[in-house]
């Protein structure tokens, strides 16, 4: 007897879920999650930095927490740009594009389920880089300061961050649909362009404030993500970043409505 | 069923479809045939949405496919069976498709099942041979239990066994009131399987109707005769103005029709034993049909198949 499928009905709950079977059904996610907290916490294990012997030590404890997130936040958005060329790389696009063949409900499926992830790791990268942090220098009096705002400001804008830079990944990955091109994208804007602040410019250091990293950087005022020049405040860290992630999707939907799959 | 009207897609200079219109309708099983670079999977591309067309439009159900709410049920495509992540088992993709939509692993056990892919569900897709990949893309097709089926070239690695499926698969579909589209390169298996054909050369509709309209069209008009004296019969066909050639078996007679044949054979005396007007195979007409619309011909060495 067959089972019925007559309720059966497209929808954007069912597609996040898709997303997220796709993610967790081959053992690429394991490795990323592996690696990115293993090589935060190396790099937190291995730093001589030393906490302050003063008032400042609170401070300290949660910029140096957020210090371990730049290979992470690297590592999920290379991942995140992986996950979406993967569909033209392997041929599931055309599984994927006849089972929701709304492209635009296809990539905020995707882009939800890609921010989840880096969500999660994030968060678990920041909550084993705590445990860290206050095993190696606790007696130092390193601690955790609740009250403090800087403390609430990394927690959450460090994975507000990846989340975002996870997004943008996925939009530009949809919009180039080479894994190649889509990687040395991202490396370039994440790692590459930020250098440019050295460069000894004004003008190009202040532009470098504009790229996710430094967008990322006054979101958590921890140097956490590379240099900044300017400091654009939380509000304005966190509308940048948005805007890098929201307009590489914007980019993406209007590329794949207008060409074929 | 499938609506396309002034379909028109250009790649570059090249015109793959130009301005084609066709119906699949619902309850028959509808053959798409054309030589290779026709415009076959173009035009069923074109019906899943994958490629944008330049003119025209494309609907099943009387809506194109991104307007139904749950494109699942309404059309499942096989349009090239390993469009699967390698390191994936099959049971994982089936189950990500279901996901989408809402059904039941159940039904994804289901179709696993019914395309026999039990014994290696839980395996990795790279693994898979051709027909086993065919096979999933079958089980992909069929897992929302669509109003429609789109199948390029769906025995393609099957084995007799498969095929024999596949066959009854498309017929038990078209018998429920569904609509079956499907192309393919086996003439054979066409002429088994379908009640009508599309047939498309250099992105143009050449022919449309039913199998039987289609072949009555090119069949070449000869009529094998047996009787008890061929060699005179043969004599009052030349006196008629008809062609009479002589077989090792039978005598073929061109120009006349078979109750005239049998006119002269009963006057003359003999005995008539076997009386065929000769019916063009689906295969024959298909060539006859699109012998100008080829253009990637394989080119013959002189002593190559010695």
């Amino acid at each position: 007897m067959s089972i019925a499928v007559d309720t059966a009905k497209l929808t954007f709950g069912g597609a996040v879920r898709a997303e997220l079977l796709k993610l967790t059904t081959t053992r690429g996610f394991v490795w990323v999650a592996l690696w990115s907290l293993g090589l935060s916490a190396l790099m937190l294990v291995t730093s001589s930095a030393a906490a302050p012997a003063d008032a400042t030590v609170a401070e300290w404890t949660v910029m140096t927490i957020a210090g371990g997130i730049l290979m992470p936040w690297v590592i999920l958005a290379i991942h995140a740009a992986l996950q979406a060329t993967g569909e033209w790389s392997s041929g599931m696009f055309r599984v994927s594009f006849a089972v929701v063949p709304r492209r635009n409900l296809w990539l905020a499926a995707k882009a939800t389920a890609l921010a989840v992830f880096a969500g999660l790791v994030s968060i678990a990268v920041t909550m084993v880089d705590t445990a860290i942090v206050l095993a190696k220098h606790g007696s130092a009096g390193a601690t955790i300061d609740w009250t403090l705002g800087h403390t609430w400001q990394i927690f959450i804008g460090v994975p507000a961050a990846c989340i975002m830079t996870a997004v943008m990944a996925v939009g530009i990955g949809a919009l180039v649909r080479t894994s190649g091109i889509a990687v040395t994208a991202v490396i370039v804007v994440l790692i590459v362009l930020p250098f440019a602040a050295f460069f000894g410019f004004e003008w190009v250091a202040h532009i470098t404030s504009y790229l996710p990293s430094g967008a990322a950087d006054s979101m958590v005022s921890a140097g956490a993500f590379g240099a900044t020049s300017d400091d654009l405040g939380i509000v304005g860290g966190t509308a940048v970043l948005l805007a890098w992630s929201v307009g590489a999707c914007v980019a993406a939907s209007v590329a794949m409505s207008r060409r074929d799959a | 069923m499938i609506e396309v009207a002034g379909l028109t897609k250009t790649y570059g200079s090249k015109r793959a479809v130009d301005d084609i219109s066709f119906t699949a309708p619902a309850g028959s099983v509808t053959g798409f045939l054309g030589p290779n670079g026709a415009g076959k999977s173009t035009t069923m591309r074109m019906i899943m949405g994958l490629d944008r067309p330049d003119a025209g439009t494309a609907t099943i159900d009387g809506k194109p496919l991104t307007a139904h709410v749950a494109p699942m049920r309404t059309v499942g495509a096989l349009l090239e069976a390993k469009s699967v992540t390698p390191g994936r088992t099959a049971r994982n993709h089936l189950r990500i498709l279901a996901a989408t939509h809402g059904i039941s692993p159940k039904r994804v056990d289901e179709v696993i099942q019914m395309t026999g892919l039990d014994t290696v569900a839980k395996k990795r897709v790279k693994g898979f041979s051709l027909g086993m990949g065919q096979r999933l893309g079958i089980a992909t097709a069929m897992l929302g239990d669509p109003s429609t089926l789109i199948m390029d070239e769906p025995v393609n690695g099957l084995d007799p066994d498969g095929v024999l499926w596949v066959r009854n698969l498309a017929r038990h579909f078209a018998s429920e009131g569904r609509t079956v589209l499907l192309s393919s390169h086996l003439m054979s298996e066409v002429q088994l399987t379908a009640d009508r054909v599309v047939v498309i050369g250099r992105g143009k509709i050449l022919a449309q109707g039913t199998i039987a309209d289609f072949t009555a069209q090119a069949a070449s008009g000869s009529v094998t005769v047996n009787t008890s004296d061929d060699a005179h019969l043969a004599r009052l066909v030349a006196a008629e103005g008809g062609q009479a050639t002589s077989t090792s078996e039978a005598l073929v007679v061109d120009g006349l029709e078979p109750a005239r044949i049998a006119q002269l054979a009963v006057g003359a005396g003999l005995d008539l034993h076997e009386l065929v007007k000769t019916n063009a195979t689906l295969e024959e007409a298909y060539l006859s049909l699109t012998a100008d619309a080829v253009e990637y011909h394989a080119a013959e060495k002189e002593g190559a198949l010695q």
